[in-house]
């Protein structure tokens, strides 16, 4: 095989051959969710944050292209309102693809009225909803398929192209990357940079943990442990044997940094994205013996769902285990 | 056959793939996307700069990438602003951002901080007018508006932990940036 060739086939299979939906459902979920936490909060503070008497008068709003200008409390309100009925009814998985479009337009309408008020959570948290609209978020665990193939349907995905994904795998990889390429400075060097970042008052969520920030071995451990966790996660994610490890780490740093310090939705919208890495044919072997142990849902088995005969269910495994490759 | 694998259950996303000019929006979006994922986060450099237009239109629409969190290094000073707000009567009252709880409120918490941190700078001044007028108006008291609207910016700077375990901060400090005053 020459080289183009190897290539034509390398990239069939990133980006063509098809693999169960379980994986973006779990992200759509996720993100779903954290949309829903979003706009609550965000509703609470509305007349101080963002309504025409604001602390950030409409006038000095971001200048940058805003989807649909809010300028009011009540507008802010109801386009908030409209972003809590995106992310049920991403979460329930009904229509989710023109659910997330109309999310992100709300959501970047919504955070360019005071964009003061930012910080890389409610960036990252638009990105993903944009890119997730690119992939078939609806083809597992949704309302679409419960109401096209009835219960036996939320136990099987569909078989789905990962081109949509790969945009997303690559958006959360990069984050990773760049945010460890960044941080080039003597304190990340010297193993020293969490400490401070652990004494900054105004990002301290449960206050300060001595240990944290005055024991030199278990900062160093904790600052070089980052960097390295940062790096595996924007390098090797796509490495298959690595990845269930990697997505615990992942995991595992998010809820430390969440847990101790005022970072917003980055933590839970990151969490979201690395769901996009789980193995699709590990949940759907889990999920059809969960499916075989439920009683039958005859009037959709007589219609649209007939038992998968031994065969079938044979070629199906054997053509996601060759796309998971 | 597997209901999962019927041909009625294809998404659209994967039944673009089943003709050539699906096949070949699908690879625009591709080339795109991940141009737009990538560019924007390479270092500084002139190539970089002669292709900084290149991602606007990603920019406007709202895919914006900036990933330089704590970096290069944890910045070393903790942040706070607050208002002196004066009544006539010669009474004084201070504003600070809201306190919420560590549960549910830390997701509110961070937007009022990132606030603190955004208006302080010296380069944000046209947003100060506005802000301090806002805090006068939230001081009205009996329908009479404050005398006038300091604002302050305080700060606690961090030293970083040293090879024998010692941190070293300072006490608050406290510099008076903005004064909003009472139209006579």
């Amino acid at each position: 095989m020459n080289a183009r060739a190897k290539i034509d086939t390398a990239a069939r299979r990133l980006f063509t051959e098809r693999r169960p939906a379980w994986p973006l459902a779990i992200a759509r979920i996720l993100i779903g969710v954290t949309i829903f936490f979003w706009s609550v909060t965000m509703l609470l503070d509305v007349s101080a944050l963002l309504g025409e008497d604001a602390l950030l008068p409409p006038e000095l709003a971001s200048d940058r292209f805003r989807w649909i200008t809010l300028d009011t409390s009540s507008e802010i309100r109801a386009a908030l309102a409209a972003l809590i009925v995106a992310s049920l009814a991403i979460v329930a998985g009904w229509r989710p693809t023109i659910w997330l479009l109309v999310a992100f337009v709300l959501l970047v309408a919504v955070q360019r009225r005071n964009h003061l008020i930012l910080n890389s959570g409610d960036i990252i948290l638009r990105d993903l909803t944009l890119l997730l609209a690119f992939t078939p978020t609806g083809a597992a665990f949704s309302l679409d398929r419960y109401r096209r193939l009835g219960r036996d349907g939320l136990y099987r995905a569909g078989m789905v192209a990962p081109w949509g994904m790969r945009l997303v795998q690559l958006q959360v990889m990069v984050v990773y990357l760049f945010a460890f390429w960044s941080k080039g400075g003597d304190e990340w060097r010297e193993g020293v940079a969490v400490s401070t970042a652990l004494r900054l008052q105004d990002l301290q969520r449960i206050g300060q943990l001595d240990v944290l920030v005055d024991n030199i071995w278990i900062v160093a451990a904790l600052t070089w442990g980052t960097l390295l966790v940062e790096l595996m996660l924007g390098t090797l994610l796509w490495y298959k044997p690595l990845r269930p490890l990697l997505i615990v780490l992942g995991v595992l740093l998010h809820l430390s940094i969440d847990g101790l310090m005022l970072v917003g939705f980055f933590g839970l919208t990151m969490i979201a994205g690395l769901m996009t890495f789980l193995d699709a044919d590990a949940i759907e072997q889990s999920m059809r013996a969960r499916g075989r142990r439920q009683p039958a849902d005859s009037s959709v088995e007589s219609e649209t769902a007939p038992e998968p005969d031994v065969e079938s269910e044979t070629a199906s495994e054997s053509e996601s285990a060759a796309a998971s490759a | 056959m597997d209901v999962a694998d019927s041909n009625d259950d294809i998404d659209i996303h994967t039944r673009l793939l089943e003709t050539s000019i699906g096949r070949g929006i699908v690879a625009v979006v591709i080339a795109v996307g991940s141009f737009w994922i990538l560019a924007p986060n390479l270092p500084a450099s002139a190539v970089r700069s002669e292709m900084e237009g290149w991602w606007g239109p990603a920019e406007d629409i709202g895919l914006v990438q900036d990933w330089a969190v704590f970096s290069p290094n944890p910045r070393s000073n903790s942040i706070d602003v607050r208002a002196r707000i004066e009544y006539v009567d010669g009474t004084t009252e201070f504003w600070d951002v809201p306190e919420y709880d560590p549960g549910f409120g830390a997701y509110r918490q961070y937007r009022w901080h990132k606030f603190q941190e955004r208006v302080r700078l010296n380069d944000r001044e046209f947003y100060w007018p506005s802000f301090a007028a806002w805090v006068a108006a939230q001081h009205v008291r009996d329908g009479i508006e404050p005398e006038s609207v300091t604002l302050i910016r305080r700060w606690i700077e961090h030293d970083p932990l040293t090879a024998d375990g010692r941190i070293s901060d300072s006490g608050w400090n406290e510099f008076e940036f903005h004064t909003w005053e009472a139209e006579q």
